[in-house]
């Protein structure tokens, strides 16, 4: 990717489940449930009182405060990555045994890395944005942050599409 | 161990449980002497859950502790006489097949409690299934996590578990001070338990309640209703009540000597509005009626073959019973599922609404008597739901009409 009008930001935190990984980031202000909260085969968010309902965690670096719900949501996250569709990484404030279980059951089972990084020396849900690129190391703990200074918001990553930020525009989150 | 000297299984289970350890502030894995396993299908996720299983029995994993499995995807007995699409069908028999293969114990039912298959007071288990998780912690003095499938495979097959949350003493005390406001507990009936449970699971996050000015004499049913209703909409784990529970004897012990963090309080128009909230519509036809979400005892069984005796359920209306293997033999000796089956009702063994493959039968408005059921069955059949006590389901049941 090209990386011109950057603004680089490096936070560090504690490195939950090792793996490297990279791509666009998309940011919860809210809790998240994997159970019947994403549909796995397109990992599209379909908690219809979720912020994020109707875009995609594939593929991305999912930044959420915390993981909440049932107890199936590593199997939710382990069917996502059956289908691909998993986030890149995965930055909580803290993170839980279930999302831990999840994560690294995907890389047993289908070799999918999905690292995990929590208490990230600065509050990730305010230093990251949506439109930011984001490098994890989930072996260090740290996560390098590629600011989107620009007006216009470019895509980046293989799941690019349009980035919808209505939920946050206007405030209307939940 | 997590080497792999023990087998590949081992070693994957370890990877797991270490992670899981360290990820919540675990300093050590303690030896679990007891699992429960969830094994359904449940069919958005079902491939991911037979290829879990599957690479562990595939890896020559076995359970070396005791380990029950949560409710199967199909009525034991009857599968034959519902439609069961060949899929689903293949996939319920896989799973199974599997936990045959791991060894589990073929309870098939969310409440081991009550088929002989307990835990002991301060014994550490690894469970899903949060109703009996609930029930665990707060009724027997166990100690429990909710806990995921993965994790709990995992301890079945090695016998260890991460100590952190509910297995330290520490983290057991009450948090929420709750205060029962004008009401008299010795009015509640199961539903009442059912309702205020479902209250405090929606007011409350990872929090542990204290309810305060139950009156000694709640029944084991009424508090695995209680259990199910607060464990269902939220996070807890653990409820205390005091005089009842038995990490809390007295408010104090209860509270840890310390003071509660927060108090609620809860009247009767509270109760009320909760009771409102479980129904996504309050009224009209119904095409179906769901009962036993936990699972019924032999005594709600009588209960209800009392309630159902010389009555018809309507021809528009299905009515499922859902009980273990244990109750529901104990209830045709009694003659109990004669009755029930003789007003046209169906007595499932070792399944569940929510587990079976109910979607496919086109049902649009279910009524039941567990808000449990109530919270699920919208987004697992797809159907409306109205709740209500076991009285106001019959009598639904015999008019088709709610």
């Amino acid at each position: 990717m090209n990386e011109p009008r950057m603004k680089k930001v490096i936070l560090k935190g504690h490195g939950v489940v090792e793996g490297k990984a990279e791509g666009r980031a998309i940011v919860a202000k809210h809790a998240f449930a994997f159970p019947h909260g994403v549909d796995p085969r397109t990992g599209i968010i379909t908690d219809i009182r979720h912020e994020l309902r109707g875009e995609s965690i594939a593929n991305r670096v999912f930044v959420y405060p915390y993981g909440r719900g049932s107890t199936t949501g590593d199997l939710w996250m382990l069917e996502t990555a059956r289908h691909g569709k998993c986030p890149a990484a995965i930055i909580n404030l803290e993170t839980d045994a279930i999302t831990v279980a999840g994560s690294v059951l995907s890389f047993l089972i289908y070799g999918r890395r999905m690292p995990i990084i929590e208490k990230l020396n600065r509050d990730p849900l305010e230093t990251i944005k949506t439109s930011d690129y984001v490098r994890v190391d989930g072996k260090t703990g740290v996560v390098e942050i590629l600011k989107n200074d620009m007006t216009n918001r470019t895509n980046y990553g293989s799941s690019s599409r349009p980035l919808r930020l209505k939920s946050r525009e206007t405030g209307l989150l939940t | 161990m997590a080497k792999g000297e023990c087998g590949e299984a081992v070693m994957f289970s370890m990877k797991i449980l270490v992670a899981v350890g360290e990820a919540c502030g675990a300093d050590r894995l303690v030896e679990v002497s007891r699992c429960h396993v969830m094994t359904s299908m449940a069919p958005d996720i079902q491939h991911a859950r037979i290829d879990l299983l599957e690479k562990f029995a595939s890896a020559g994993g076995k359970y070396i502790v005791p380990t029950t499995v949560d409710p199967a995807s199909l009525d034991l007995e009857h599968w034959r006489e519902f439609k069961t699409p060949s899929d689903y069908y293949r996939s319920a028999m896989k799973l199974l097949q599997l936990n045959r293969r791991l060894g589990a114990i073929p309870n098939y039912s969310c409440i081991p409690y009550e088929q002989g298959l307990a835990p002991s007071f301060g014994e550490m288990v690894s469970f899903t299934e949060s109703s009996y998780v609930a029930f665990a912690n707060s009724v027997i003095g166990a100690r429990a996590n909710r806990e995921s499938q993965g994790i709990a495979v995992s301890a079945g097959i090695t016998g260890k578990a991460p100590l952190y949350g509910l297995r330290l003493k520490e983290n057991r005390h009450g948090d929420v001070h709750v205060k029962l406001k004008g009401l008299d507990s010795s009015s509640f009936d199961d539903s009442d338990y059912a309702v205020l449970g479902y209250h405090l699971g929606a007011n409350l996050g990872h929090e542990i309640p204290v309810i305060d000015g139950i009156k000694p004499g709640i029944t084991i049913d009424q508090l695995k209703a209680l259990g199910a209703s607060v464990a269902c909409k939220g996070s807890v784990a653990m409820y205390h009540i005091v005089g009842i529970s038995p990490e809390a004897r007295s408010r104090q012990e209860a509270f840890g000597g310390e003071k509660p963090k927060d108090v609620l309080e809860v009247d009767a128009n509270a109760l009320k509005r909760t009771r409102e909230e479980i129904s996504t519509v309050s009224g009209g036809k119904i095409d179906a009626v769901l009962v036993g979400c936990p699972h019924y005892s032999v005594f709600q069984i009588g209960k209800l073959a009392h309630q159902l005796e010389g009555k018809k359920v309507s021809t528009n209306v299905k009515f499922f019973l859902y009980t273990c293997q244990e109750a529901k033999a104990l209830g045709e000796q009694m003659g109990y599922i004669k009755t029930i089956e003789k007003a046209g009702a169906h007595v499932s063994v070792g399944t569940c609404m929510t587990l079976s493959p109910m979607k496919y039968w086109g049902f649009k408005t279910i009524m039941t008597d567990s808000p449990k059921c109530a919270y699920t069955c919208p987004v697992d059949i797809g159907a409306n739901v109205i709740f209500g006590t076991i009285d106001q389901c019959v009598r639904a049941a015999v008019r088709g009409i709610a």
